[in-house]
């Protein structure tokens, strides 16, 4: 049986046939190939996937950054009943502004080294999402009693993603700041004109492993507090664990498997997702794998069928020739792989265990050493 | 180490270079060929004149003791006697220099507004009609050399359609109605209270001005337009865009603040050329100034004047570097940081 996008129940975003392209003195890179995601209101969903799978130019794609041309892009990408991709810029700009907002990938390079973090964050919380404010009107409500609310609901913000001394913070810049405290500084920004979705793209992978966990824990504080939906991208599947409800698997520009956070970890189908899972280094056990041996398929030519088939150690000659559907096993589950037809047998669908032996693998931890 | 001590280090830097400047400058002037007191006298003087002038201007003693009596006149001001006008040289330089220093401030003026906005639209419309119109006017300023579109705009606007004097400061019959107060006559003018002098003071200066600064306006525009296609492709400068600011606010506030850097230092260092360069353009326009007093000096041997104008060009050229420090400082953060971290 296929699975019937959208997952979500009552979503906010949906992202409908999604397809991004590039063209390239080399000739057309078909990028990200028929996507379909949602997130429901209050819901956290993790896209994850190993870099150059196409998951920021997914975010990229529902954020209208991508510069057309070179990209192409086509689907339905529908927020809370409005389409997005019909809109004039001007229209988009104004509900992206107003009720969408991201967190970047990296802290150290998101912020405007010229300016002090105070300037950065009132500009955005006094005239973030009215993109028509003209000079005029930007410099009478600049020096108006405006910029002081503006000021104080900054330095509320930056107390509330628990930035120490925030009053000096508001007087620095950004080369002043530690990786964590700028990522908290961007957190704060991102949530000054209450989104309702946050589009979270790595958020801390470039911070150390202690702060990086402190910073997910305040990520899971305030989306409960501001009631937020969240998209995550992350290559790291311990985030996607750690924060989210719901979580898509993408490889080559689909999403290969899709099913609740627990469900995922305890249950993985894809072979991709087992070989992402059977990756995660482990502290016991003989030997460890040491990734999914392969590479990610290449954009101006990929694989005709199924992307993974080249890296797949249960691919078929069916796999090369034709995409699988997206078979749904259970409530919000869904996996892109022919072995998860009905007519399969499930003694024929492999474990997680199973995928590591086909993986290369080095030893482990020995026991009781040498 | 705080900023302004690193200021005051810069400032004493510049000090042992300018007295350095001094030093080869003098004795450039000492040792070339040619009898300035034979020069001054002209050809039909007596030998005994020539040398009681040269006794007189002190030019018998050794090299270094001239040196240390220029330099302590230096300190009171006096640079001695130019040998051509027979004025003393500051006053001459105090004459000719406002002249100098009011046509390149107008160029410069010219290459900010109309390099960087220029720029920015072609950064803009990268590889549009307007960015391929605009690098073609900058490669064809940058090219053809400042002195000949000064003779074509003389031949244009001056002689063609008339709308322009090509020549000098000021109108003859507005010489008596200005006083002398600055020597720049933009000012000057006005503190006369002359409105119609001060207009025909624009319209004295704008032609050499815009002749003078094609170049830079080509170089700034391109200088412009490439940092600003890097920095609109920064993380920062997406977010800024993401979180739905005004898009002429993130170009001419967040962006351009970020790719003003690299064209502060080309600026500095297009002030300090022009200060030379002017030479041609004021010898076109028979604008009196430091230019082109100093280049007669060099062709008579006039040696208080040479080195009394290369001395100024010295101190413009290093106040100008100095200046352009301390606002790459003020723009750009991470200068300043660096500074106070260092030591």
């Amino acid at each position: 049986m296929k699975l019937d996008e959208p997952v979500a129940e009552n979503p906010l975003l949906t992202v409908e046939d999604l397809e991004v392209g590039f063209e390239s003195f080399d000739g057309f890179a078909e990028v990200i190939d028929g996507v379909n995601l949602s997130i429901g209101k209050g819901e956290v969903v993790t896209i994850a996937g190993e870099t150059g799978c196409g998951k920021s130019v997914t975010m990229k794609s529902i954020l209208r950054l991508l510069n057309q041309p070179p990209a192409r892009v086509s689907g339905e990408i529908t927020f809370d009943g409005t389409e997005l991709l019909s809109l004039s810029d001007r229209e988009f700009e104004r509900v992206k502004g107003q009720r969408m907002s991201l967190v970047f990938q990296d802290p150290m390079s998101s912020l405007n080294p010229t300016f002090t973090i105070g300037e950065q964050l009132t500009d955005t919380a006094q005239f973030g999402g009215d993109s028509d404010t003209g000079v005029v009107e930007f410099f009478r409500r600049r020096f108006s009693g405006e910029r002081d609310e503006a000021r104080e609901r900054v330095l509320e913000m930056l107390r509330e993603v628990q930035m120490p001394d925030p009053e000096n913070i508001m007087d620095s810049y950004p080369s002043q700041l530690s990786g964590g405290m700028r990522q908290r500084a961007l957190i704060a920004q991102a949530l000054l004109n209450e989104p309702d979705l946050l589009i979270a793209d790595e958020i801390g992978t470039a911070l150390d492993v202690t702060i990086h966990d402190q910073i997910l824990d305040l990520l899971k504080d305030l989306i409960e507090n501001h009631d937020l939906s969240v998209l995550m991208i992350t290559h790291n599947l311990g985030v996607a664990r750690q924060v989210s409800d719901r979580v898509y698997v993408m490889y080559g520009g689909r999403i290969v498997e899709t099913a609740p956070t627990d469900e995922l970890f305890e249950n993985p189908k894809h072979p991709y997702t087992q070989g992402l899972i059977a990756s995660i280094p482990r502290l016991t056990g003989d030997e460890m794998a040491t990734g999914i041996d392969g590479s990610i398929p290449e954009y101006l030519d990929p694989p005709p069928g199924c992307r993974f088939a080249p890296r797949c150690p249960y691919a078929t000659a069916e796999c090369e020739q034709a995409r699988p559907e997206m078979y749904e096993r259970g409530p919000q589950t869904g996996v892109e792989c022919v072995l998860y037809d009905e007519a399969v047998p499930a003694s024929e669908r492999p474990t997680v265990e199973e995928t590591r032996s086909h993986m290369t693998r080095r030893p482990g931890k020995q026991k009781g050493g040498d | 180490m705080k900023y302004w001590q690193y200021l005051v280090r810069r400032l004493a830097g510049i000090l042992v270079s300018l007295i350095g400047l001094s030093i080869i400058i003098f004795t450039t002037s000492r040792v070339l060929p040619g009898n300035p007191a034979r020069m001054a006298l002209g050809a039909l003087a007596s030998e005994e004149q020539v040398q009681a002038l040269a006794a007189e201007m002190g030019l018998n003693k050794p090299i270094p003791l001239q040196y240390l009596d220029y330099m302590r006149g230096l300190l009171v001001g006096d640079l001695g006697t130019s040998l051509e006008t027979k004025r003393a040289v500051s006053t001459d330089i105090v004459y000719y220099l406002p002249a100098t220093l009011e046509l390149i401030t107008v160029s410069m003026f010219l290459t900010v507004v109309i390099g960087i906005p220029l720029g920015v639209i072609a950064a803009q419309n990268k590889d549009g009609l307007t960015d391929n119109a605009t690098r073609l006017v900058a490669f064809f300023s940058v090219s053809v050399p400042g002195f000949f579109i000064a003779i074509m705009f003389q031949l244009l606007f001056g002689y063609l359609l008339e709308w322009l004097p090509i020549t000098g400061r000021l109108g003859s019959e507005f010489g008596s109605g200005v006083s002398r107060f600055t020597g720049f006559l933009l000012v000057d003018t006005l503190l006369s209270g002359n409105l119609a002098a001060h207009v025909d003071a624009w319209a004295h200066i704008i032609l050499p001005a815009l002749a003078l600064s094609l170049a830079g306006i080509g170089q700034v525009m391109r200088i412009t337009r490439s940092s600003m296609i890097d920095v609109k492709d920064q993380d920062y400068v997406e977010a800024e865009r993401g979180f739905g600011l005004p898009s002429w606010l993130v170009t001419y506030k967040y962006t351009l603040k970020n790719a003003f850097i690299p064209t502060l230092t080309i600026l500095g260092l297009l002030y300090a050329s022009l200060l030379g360069n002017a030479f041609l353009i004021e010898l076109v326009y028979s604008w009196p100034g430091l230019a082109s007093y100093g280049v007669t000096a060099v062709l008579n041997n006039d040696f208080n004047a040479v080195v009394g104008v290369t001395m100024t060009i010295g101190v413009a050229f290093v106040s100008i570097n100095f200046l352009v420090d301390v606002l790459l400082g003020r723009v750009d953060p991470r200068i300043r940081l660096a500074m106070e971290e260092a030591t």
